[in-house]
């Protein structure tokens, strides 16, 4: 049985590399993927804890589906809410939608 | 008797306010009769309230408790009842409320959410005045708060935005600092009694900070340091000076029913909050603090007084009266005698009439001149001599002349301040006689602005202005009709309050 | 019948309402309404004064409010001296209220003006009716609401308006004292009755220094109501009023209120020398200050209105000294030549078409011969000429202030006398004799206006022969039965004579200047010329209290206002300032770039995860 501490490295690292790619990477399709990468690391740990946690059990199998669950509508209605940016701004490029500022 | 009388009463207005979403904006006398049947059914409920009270109780009446919100070891109730000091509130407010929108009937634009907003106003005030859980009585002192931000920035005078943004900020803060001097007795409490006690209730609590048992973990700073927490919440509403700055602006660009309901109604929930829980929860802070509120009301009285002497602005020149006149409320609660808090329900009651009075007045001369700038008034008696009759008699009533409302209370006020024990309050009589040298100088306001608006010469410009009409009689003859009812047979008003108002003083007193 | 005592004010409310719902459909025929109330009202008070003549007093009264244990009544009391008061104050009104008819016949506000009336007469009765000082002050409020409205009639006049209003704040200020004067009264006795309160004094239940108190507060009231020095600058300014109304209120009744109180409440003052001393002191003070600002005015009704404050001010001078009768019998006789001489000169002012200035009259006598010889007799009546009423009635207030014996006080009264005499008679000279100096010709009135002069004329001869030593004094047996208001004095034949003499000089010098004008009016003006312009301005004592009350009150007024404004509401505006301030400016370092915002918040996050750590150890 490998220790439940290697699934959680790879959760963390999973986890980082998303996080890194949602704060630099400019394009909104690629924010998105790494989106979809820090939810899968989040899945990861779940079902490392569901078989080799200190008491395994089936819940966090359930809570992964959960997250894929939302992990697909959130793709849907991110890549709709895309569509539309793009329509209207012409850019997918993230440095140049700046509606949260204060005018 | 009817079941949940209570809740009838009090929720009744929201089910006419949802009746008038229902139908179609463009019926607007639809919608107006709607809104003026609802207020009435309520009024006639809250009158089978009145006379079903049993006058020789001091305790809740019609109660109605049932458990609510669980949140762990607190329980939220949904409590309702009344005693003889909310009972007489209640019929203020479905009085009012009535008067007030037959008043309204003049609004023209957007009719449909006017009356929701005034209907849901109701329920929050009828509400508060009901409400027996801190929680629920938060719940309907906020209330209020929407419907009137509302009711200012929609179908307000000219400055009307930034008056209603005031009010709303300065009456959230009071309720914030309010629901943070609610937590700390309702935590204070559930501490004090070892965890075994967690309650919301207004009489429950009073039972726990009353209990000599438990008084050890309960230090006179910290009832003091709430004591102080709640004065705050409820000066905003009253208004208490300094904090008061919000009611002019928002009086002054309110529309005239909606002026009628903040002045008449809305000021009393503070008064009420300070008796109620204030008082109920720590009377012996009461007395800690007479000398303090005391003196808060003389400044109030003489203040508000002085102000309004140099008003050119009819309108503004009640808002600063209104202040004035709550003063005495203040000089009563303040002397913790028997007549002094009569004398300060009575002048809640009483200033509720007279100043909706007023306000209509107002209200119903500007209709018709365009005008509220005292210097431009002035004849009145000539071009609408009905409306100038009623002016003056609400200004009379409103300086205190008996034989209506406000000298009865006045004189109750006063004889409990030149009563208070030189214990609670020393120099009580110097504070009194301070507070009566304010009486002089209402008259003298209210005289110079009756001088130059009803009396004088009349401008050319306002002959052949239409008098008095039908739907305008309701109100002044009403609200006058009310306050020369209680100023010659005061003892109906009396019989209602006196044994709750025993029961108060008792308690502080013991 | 005294069990139906309340309805003698009830009369004049039903006529007031029936006039507030129907004037103006009745129009002049509102007055017939007012004058069958006032006369029922009077028959009723004649019969009540019969039955209580060798009666009982007889007292009702109902429940009214109660707070605590506390419970007070309201109800009505036939006593001695409200029965006299109600025959003075019914009679007197009615006869305004058919006098009236004629005078205010023109006005198209007839019926409000007979509503007013109305209303007053109810409250006047009322007060006189109250069986505790409570009612008395509710009432007392009221007639001083009607004393408004009537003075401010003819609200389209600047000065009648700016007058109601001043008659009203000043007598508003000796309301407080006096409510005050209630309200440590109930406070030390827990009773608003009469009867209470003079047990409570006899028991020696208040300390000596509260009974001052209280009685001074009460005072205070009287002081207002009566126009007694310093609060009686309202009453010449009313007289902006109709004349009738100036006749019934500001002469005969509402203005004798302050009399009547201290009158009822005197066993109360009795029991402070004080208090009495002050009384007096006050009295004799106002009666020769308003006497000498009488001596010079020029105006009809003023100068009747000085010298009501003038004779009010012999009252209280009475009441002071002890003299409990002496002051309320010449309240009764001053009630009746008073009226007599106010609607006297109404009557004249309405025969020279509105006129009030006795320069521009002269020879009425010949012209108006009904209201000239009533005239002439309310002004020997006042002046105090054997055997009319007013001698009697004077000659008991000396009698009593030379048995108080304070040789000040005394002189006082008699100079007071003597200038009473002349200033009456030069009034009596300038109007009545000589030749007319106006430029429409007066005639005189009819039946209505002259049938009231007749009837206070007769009264003004024959109402001081109820107190005379020929009666055995029986007004004072009446008055002072099962009331302890000590011994009262009497004077004898010398006292009378002396009395008497002096009226005669006064008339006599009147009559040298301003009848057969041996001197000239100029003479005394123009050798006493400071003296004479202090007078003329009524001892500046409007502009004094302008400069002392009205503009410190406005000024403080201004200077609150702006301190609400600026530094209050500053403040808090201020706050709103510097919150949104801040908001804006921190929203300007924001740069729209959530990713620039996810980076902020991660470091944020292990900050404080970092914290935790290092601080409370809380995952360790």
């Amino acid at each position: 049985m490998m220790p439940v501490t290697l699934f959680l490295a790879l959760g963390a690292i999973l986890f980082c590399i998303g996080l890194y790619g949602v704060l630099t990477r400019r394009h909104i399709v690629v924010v998105l993927v790494c989106i979809e990468l820090m939810l899968n690391s989040v899945n990861i740990n779940l079902v490392a804890f569901s078989s080799v946690g200190p008491v395994a059990n089936v819940t966090g199998q359930v809570f992964s589906l959960f997250v894929i669950t939302i992990a697909a509508a959130e793709v849907a209605v991110g890549l709709a809410i895309l569509i539309a940016l793009y329509r209207n701004r012409a850019s997918i490029d993230v440095i140049k939608h700046d509606l949260l500022r204060s005018s | 008797m009817i079941p949940n009388l209570l809740t009838w009463i009090v929720f009744f207005p929201l089910v006419g306010a949802l009746l008038i979403l229902a139908i179609p904006r463009e019926q607007k006398n639809a919608i107006r009769s709607i809104a003026a049947g609802t207020s009435i059914i309520t009024l006639i409920l809250s009158i089978l309230a009145w006379i079903g009270f049993d006058r020789s109780q001091s305790g809740m009446q019609f109660v109605e408790s049932y458990s609510w919100i669980n949140l762990g070891d607190f329980q939220i109730y949904y409590d309702l009842g009344v005693d003889g000091l909310s009972m007489p509130l209640l019929l203020l407010v479905t009085l009012i409320t009535t008067l007030s929108i037959t008043a309204s009937f003049n609004i023209k634009e957007r009719v449909k959410e006017y009356f929701t907003w005034i209907l849901i106003l109701m329920t929050g005030l009828l509400g508060v005045f009901v409400a027996q859980d801190l929680f629920l009585f938060f719940l309907f002192f906020e209330l209020t708060l929407i419907p009137v931000f509302f009711l200012i920035s929609i179908w307000g005078g000219k400055e009307r935005e930034p008056a209603s943004i005031k009010f709303l900020i300065y009456n959230g803060l009071g309720s914030a600092v309010m629901v943070m001097a609610f937590i700390a007795l309702a935590y204070k409490a559930f501490e004090a009694t070892a965890f075994s006690h967690a309650t919301f209730n207004i009489s429950a609590l009073a039972d726990i900070f009353s209990n000599p048992e438990v008084s050890g973990v309960l230090t006179d700073s910290l009832k003091a340091g709430i004591f102080l927490a709640l004065l705050i919440a409820f000066a905003v509403k009253l208004p208490i000076i300094p904090l008061h700055t919000w009611l002019p602006n928002a009086y002054v660009e309110a529309p005239t029913g909606v002026s009628m309901m903040l002045a008449g109604v809305l000021s009393k929930m503070g008064a009420y909050g300070l008796l109620r829980i204030s008082y109920g929860i720590l009377p012996d802070q009461a007395v800690n603090f007479a000398t303090f509120i005391a003196i808060l009301g003389v400044v109030n009285i003489l203040y508000g007084a002085f102000i309004a002497l140099v008003q050119t602005d009819l309108k503004k020149l009640i808002a600063y009266s209104s202040i004035s006149h709550l003063g005495i409320v203040l000089l009563g609660v303040a002397s913790v005698t028997e007549a002094g808090i009569q004398g300060a329900v009575f002048q809640l009651v009483s200033h509720g009439f007279i100043v909706a009075l007023l306000f209509f007045m107002v209200g119903a001369i500007y209709e018709r001149t365009n005008t509220r700038t005292i210097s431009e008034l002035g004849g009145l008696s000539k071009s609408v001599p009905v409306l100038a009759g009623f002016m003056l008699a609400a200004a009379m009533a409103s300086l205190g002349l008996p034989g209506l409302s406000g000298f009865v209370s006045e004189l109750l006020a006063f004889i409990g301040i030149f009563g208070a024990s030189a214990e609670i309050i020393p120099a009580a009589r110097v504070i009194a006689v301070v507070g009566a040298i304010g009486i002089i100088f209402t008259a003298a306001y209210l005289l110079w602005a009756m001088q130059r608006t009803t009396f004088g010469k009349m401008d050319e410009k306002y002959l052949g202005l239409p008098d008095a009409r039908p739907m305008e009689y309701i109100p002044m003859i009403g609200l006058l009709g009310l306050s020369l009812l209680i100023g010659v047979y005061p003892s109906i008003l009396s019989d209602v309050i006196n044994t709750t108002v025993i029961d108060i003083v008792s308690k502080i007193g013991g | 019948m005294i069990q139906n005592a309340w309805l003698i004010p009830v009369f004049p409310l039903i006529a007031f309402v029936v006039l507030l719902l129907f004037g103006r459909v009745l129009r002049e025929k509102a007055a017939y309404v007012g004058i069958t109330a006032l006369a029922l009202s009077f028959i009723f008070a004649v019969a009540v004064l019969f039955e209580r003549i060798g009666g009982e007093t007889y007292t009702f009264v109902v429940d009214w409010i109660t707070f605590g244990e506390s419970t007070v009544t309201m109800g009505y009391e036939v006593t001695p001296l409200n029965a006299m008061m109600l025959i003075v104050v019914t009679l007197v009104s009615l006869v305004v209220h058919i006098f009236s008819r004629d005078y205010m016949h023109e006005d198209d506000r007839i019926h409000v003006f007979y509503s007013y009336l109305g209303l007053f007469s109810f409250s006047m009765l009322g007060l006189v009716l109250a069986p505790n000082i409570l009612q008395l002050f509710i009432f007392w409020e009221l007639v001083g609401l009607c004393s408004f409205l009537l003075v401010g009639f003819w609200y389209y006049k600047p000065e009648a308006a700016s007058a109601a209003k001043k008659a009203f704040l000043t007598t508003r200020v000796g309301d407080v004292g006096l409510l005050i004067g209630i309200v440590l009264l109930f406070n030390a006795t827990g009773s608003f009755e009469y009867a209470d309160a003079f047990a409570a004094v006899e028991a020696g239940l208040i300390s000596d220094t509260m009974v001052t108190v209280i009685a001074l507060c009460i005072f205070l009231g009287a002081v207002g109501k009566s126009a007694q020095f310093p609060l009686h600058v309202w009453l010449p300014d009313a007289m902006e009023g109709p004349t009738p109304v100036s006749a019934l209120i500001h002469a005969a009744t509402m203005v004798a209120a302050g009399v009547y109180l201290v009158g009822v409440m005197y066993p109360f003052f009795l029991a402070s020398d004080t208090a009495l001393t002050i009384v007096a002191y006050v009295g004799a003070i106002t009666a020769i200050f308003a006497a000498t600002i009488a001596l010079v005015n020029h105006d009809i009704k003023r100068i009747l209105a000085y010298s009501t404050i003038s004779q009010l001010g012999f009252m209280m001078l009475a009441l002071g000294t002890a003299g409990y009768v002496a002051g309320l019998f010449h309240l009764m006789t001053h009630a009746f030549f008073k009226a007599l001489l106010f609607l006297g000169a109404g009557s004249v002012i309405y025969g020279v078409h509105h006129r009030q200035d006795i320069r521009e009259m002269g020879g009425l006598w010949r012209r108006m011969k009904v209201t000239s010889v009533t005239f002439l007799i309310g002004a020997l009546a006042i002046a105090g000429i054997f055997p009319l009423a007013g001698f009697w009635s004077k000659e008991e207030i000396f009698a009593s202030v030379l048995a108080n014996g304070d040789p000040f006080l005394f002189a006082i009264a008699l100079i007071t006398a003597f200038m009473t005499a002349f200033y009456m008679f030069r009034l009596f000279f300038k109007a009545f004799t000589g030749e007319f100096r106006g430029d429409h010709e007066p005639h005189e009135n009819n039946g209505f206006m002259t049938l009231p002069l007749i009837v206070l004329g007769i009264l003004a001869v024959v109402a001081g022969f109820v107190n005379a030593p020929f009666t055995g004094h029986a007004l004072e047996g009446f008055l002072t039965e099962g009331i302890a208001v000590g011994e009262q004095a009497h004077g004898g034949f010398g006292l009378a004579v002396v009395s008497l003499l002096i009226a005669i000089g006064g008339i006599f010098l009147a009559w040298v200047i301003y009848g057969k004008r041996s001197i000239s009016e100029d003479f005394l003006p123009g050798k006493f010329r400071a003296a004479h312009r202090l007078l003329m301005n009524k001892y500046f004592m409007d502009e004094l209290y302008t400069v002392v009350f009205v503009r410190p009150c406005v000024g403080i007024g201004k200077a609150l206002y702006a301190i609400d404004r600026f530094i209050v509401d500053g403040i808090v505006n201020l706050l709103a300032v510097v919150t949104r301030s801040v908001g804006s400016g921190l929203g300007k370092r924001q740069t729209g770039q959530f990713q620039t915002y996810g980076v902020v918040t991660i470091i944020g996050g292990i900050a404080v995860v970092a914290l935790a750590f290092m601080l409370r150890g809380y995952f360790g």
